[in-house]
């Protein structure tokens, strides 16, 4: 009985260890890239099966559309609140909101058009059925940004 | 009187001869092979029957659980098991993360989810 118990306990242990290493070998790749400063590319990379040469081309183009995405996004941030500040000071609508809007919509035009330039050349960069993918992906997120992916892709 | 007298002579002859073919009969029965074996075989059965199965498992656990056939196939199995549970958690942690980079990866690029945050 002794023996049959020791034995059952081994056996515990030797799946206990098989299961730990197998999760961690599975999941190390993407821990990595989680925890890597610039996670979003290495995922890019994996994700999509980037050659160290389109890699490198891919993290150009990202580098050189990064500070039109800071100025986008610095004057998104401006518009926002000019168009908060309009609304919370009038009970109605007036032409300084209504031009307000008009220019913050113009200015969420202007991104999505910059951004689905970035988002195509990009994918132009990929191996074609990869290029689709990340097309679908991004183009998701563009159409209405505030959407969870999944939850566009499945609509 | 003559038919009395006749009955009870043929009563007696008959005795006579049953007598006669008693004495003669020999008892010689023979014992089957393994007769021994079986009857003791039919006993530990219905003994067996009659233990819990508490007690027939424990039994079986001690003598034929550390044979090596079977504690190689237990241990095959589980380990199996294990490791097929780890690579199914693992696929969905992995989705979990690729998830979380890329919505990371799509905010690098897009200036509204920034100009959104920042207000």
């Amino acid at each position: 009985m002794k023996r049959a118990v020791l034995f059952l306990i081994l056996t515990a242990l030797v799946s206990a260890v098989g299961y730990f290493a197998c999760y961690e070998m599975a999941t190390r790749s993407a821990k990595h890239c989680l925890a890597h400063p610039d996670g979003g590319m290495v995922w890019l990379r994996s994700e999509y099966h980037l050659s160290d040469a389109q890699f490198a081309k891919v993290t150009k183009m990202h580098e050189d559309y990064r500070p039109t995405c800071a100025r986008m996004c610095q004057r998104i941030a401006v518009s926002n609140a000019k168009v908060n500040d309009l609304i919370a000071s009038s009970a109605t609508v007036t032409p300084e909101t209504a031009a307000a809007l008009k220019e913050w919509a113009l200015l969420q035009n202007e991104c999505r058009l910059a951004m689905l330039q970035h988002v195509y050349a990009v994918s132009a960069e990929m191996n074609p059925e990869d290029g689709r993918r990340y097309l679908k992906m991004a183009t998701a997120r563009i159409v209405a940004p505030g959407m969870a992916h999944a939850s566009l892709l499945e609509k | 009187m003559r038919a009395f007298r006749w009955e009870r002579e043929t009563k007696m002859n008959t005795d006579q001869n049953l007598k006669q073919l008693l004495s003669t009969w020999r008892v010689e029965a023979e014992v089957p092979p393994r007769f021994q074996a079986n009857v003791w075989a039919q006993i530990a059965a219905r003994e067996s029957a009659r233990r819990s199965l508490w007690n027939q498992l424990a039994e079986w656990f001690t003598t034929e659980f550390c044979k090596p056939h079977l504690a190689a196939a237990v241990v095959t199995f589980s380990l199996a098991l294990s490791v097929g549970t780890a690579y199914l958690r693992a696929q969905d942690s992995n989705a979990t993360v690729g998830r979380q980079l890329e919505a990371r990866y799509m905010e690098t690029i897009n200036p509204l989810a920034h100009g959104s945050h920042s207000t």
